[in-house]
């Protein structure tokens, strides 16, 4: 390549990049870096304890037959700490730290941007249908099938810790109880 | 051209433009390659461990090459095959066996597996992006001309000259010192000023430590260490003010001349990934090895031939100009 056109090649690779930072793109291989800056301050913090026997062995399932099963990392060919994401978050409809981040305190040039009314989020995530939708294609389960996942519970437990006064304030259980819903065969494919 | 113009044009030069030679981006190209190795068996031997046979895994969320491409699950026996792949290609890489394809399959290999990784529960993990942007800088260059078994292959190519040697390793610098200022952007953005008043490392540090549950006297069962300086608010603050003078001051090693100051900071922001990887769990560990990049490999090397081997120094070429 000549000079001229590693010029261009750079300018094109840190506009291109800083052009991301501006409009908060996180796609690898570009970022604009948010790692940990999200943060809101409250009195108590809860923290999700992993319990890796729980987790592992993972999900309590009702099929369509009404038969209950438990269907864990080893069965869905997971990794362990995918597994403690889906288990302890996914399940719960809470969002990964990619959704968090790219939620937290949008700006009017973003909203403008993006086309967001006061208060939108910029990624609205269905995780009970995602769940479902997972679980059962991995396990090669139709809707109409009578090992069909229809319901998919799960619980952990949650510190509660005080942060004015540095002690740990209760421990709490946590559960999900996610239901299939039969509209969702509208996008079931 | 207005002055203005020049003026930014031969800064723009000075700084891609100059400084390297062909051994230099020969040698960061074999370290780098070498510093990978370790790095990707960090961030996929947990796909490595999946049972090959087993479930393919339709993923929760798929990232958005994956949506693009349609891959909605992940075949394992192929993801174990693509680690080989991505080692061996990493090797003939640092070996600079034809080298632009082998760099060429580790970006290609990168991108497959940070796939499947973060597909499974919707994750985005940010280890690899220096990494991977330090790839595409290379991909073009002739970081396999010195030290490389293509220049065996190919004893007449012509030697590259100090600006083709030189704007790989400036652009690496600056992508580099971009990522950690961009990441000083995004704190200030999302949180503002509240996030350096130690709070959010108190915040972090806490629930690390509480991660693995606590025993019957309200202490976690791990961590302990991490659990004990979260009780400091004075030591959290201190920490979220080092945080903030290491990431901001990032782009400032782009202007430190010496290799000693520069070799000093960059140690000390290693020792920062380094705590954070065992407080935190943050997986930056080995991203040092992208600093790599801020030296000129090539003295370095020479002086521990001359120690080591006591061989004469070898001819080190003056770079050309172009």
């Amino acid at each position: 390549m000549t000079k001229r056109q590693i010029t261009w090649f750079l300018a094109a690779f840190f506009l291109i990049h800083w052009a991301a930072v501006l409009f908060r793109n996180d796609r690898f291989p570009l970022t604009w870096a948010p790692m940990y800056s999200s943060y809101t301050r409250s009195p108590e913090m809860k923290v999700r304890v992993a319990d890796e026997e729980k987790f592992m062995r993972g999900f309590r399932v009702t099929r369509r037959d009404g038969s209950v099963d438990w269907i864990g990392a080893e069965r869905l060919n997971v990794p362990k700490w995918n597994m403690y994401r889906l288990y302890t978050q996914r399940a719960f409809k809470d969002n990964s730290n990619k959704y968090t981040n790219g939620n937290s305190a949008l700006d009017p040039f973003y909203r403008w941007v993006w086309g967001l009314e006061e208060g939108e989020p910029a990624f609205a995530i269905e995780w009970d249908w995602r769940m479902f939708w997972s679980l059962n294609k991995s396990l090669g389960h139709d809707p109409g099938d009578a090992e069909f996942i229809v319901r998919i519970q799960a619980d952990f437990i949650r510190v509660y810790y005080n942060l004015q006064e540095l002690r740990l304030v209760r421990e709490v259980t946590e559960e999900t109880d996610l239901r299939w819903d039969e509209a969702w065969l509208e996008r079931w494919r | 051209m207005s002055g203005a113009a020049r003026r930014f044009s031969e800064v723009w030069d000075r700084f891609f433009y100059t400084g390297f030679s062909a051994e230099s981006l020969g040698l960061l190209r074999i370290c780098f390659g070498v510093g990978l190795l370790p790095f990707h068996i960090v961030q996929f031997e947990s796909l490595v461990r999946l049972d090959s046979d087993g479930t393919s895994f339709y993923f929760i969320d798929p990232m958005w090459h994956f949506e693009l491409l349609g891959i909605d699950f992940n075949q394992p026996l192929l993801t174990m095959l693509v680690c080989c792949v991505l080692m061996v290609a990493t090797l003939t890489m640092a070996l600079g066996l034809r080298t632009r394809t082998s760099i060429a399959v580790v970006i290609v290999s990168i991108f497959y597996l940070k796939g499947v990784r973060d597909s499974f529960s919707a994750d985005v993990h940010h280890r690899y992006l220096v990494p991977i942007n330090a790839l595409f800088l290379l991909l073009p260059s002739k970081c396999g001309w010195a030290y490389s078994l293509d220049s065996r292959r190919r004893p007449g190519a012509p030697r590259p000259l100090e600006w083709e040697a030189s704007w790989p390793i400036k652009a690496m610098q600056l992508y580099c010192a971009s990522f950690y200022f961009w990441s000083i952007i995004a704190k200030l953005r999302v949180t503002g000023w509240a996030w350096f008043n130690g709070e959010r490392v108190q915040d972090v540090l806490l629930r690390r430590s509480l991660l693995w549950g606590v025993d019957e006297a309200g202490n976690p069962v791990a961590n302990q260490l991490a659990y004990d300086m979260a009780q400091s608010p004075a030591l959290c603050f201190l920490l979220s003010q080092i945080t903030f003078i290491l990431e901001a001051g990032f782009p400032f090693i782009l202007l430190i001349g010496s290799p000693r100051w520069r070799l000093l900071f960059l140690a000390g922001v290693a020792f920062f990934h380094l705590v954070n990887g065992v407080l935190l769990y943050v997986g930056f560990v080995l991203m040092p090895i992208v600093f790599l990049s801020f030296f000129d490999l090539e003295p370095v090397y020479q002086r521990l031939r001359r120690r080591w081997h006591g061989s004469p120094p070898a001819e080190t070429p003056q770079a050309s100009t172009s």
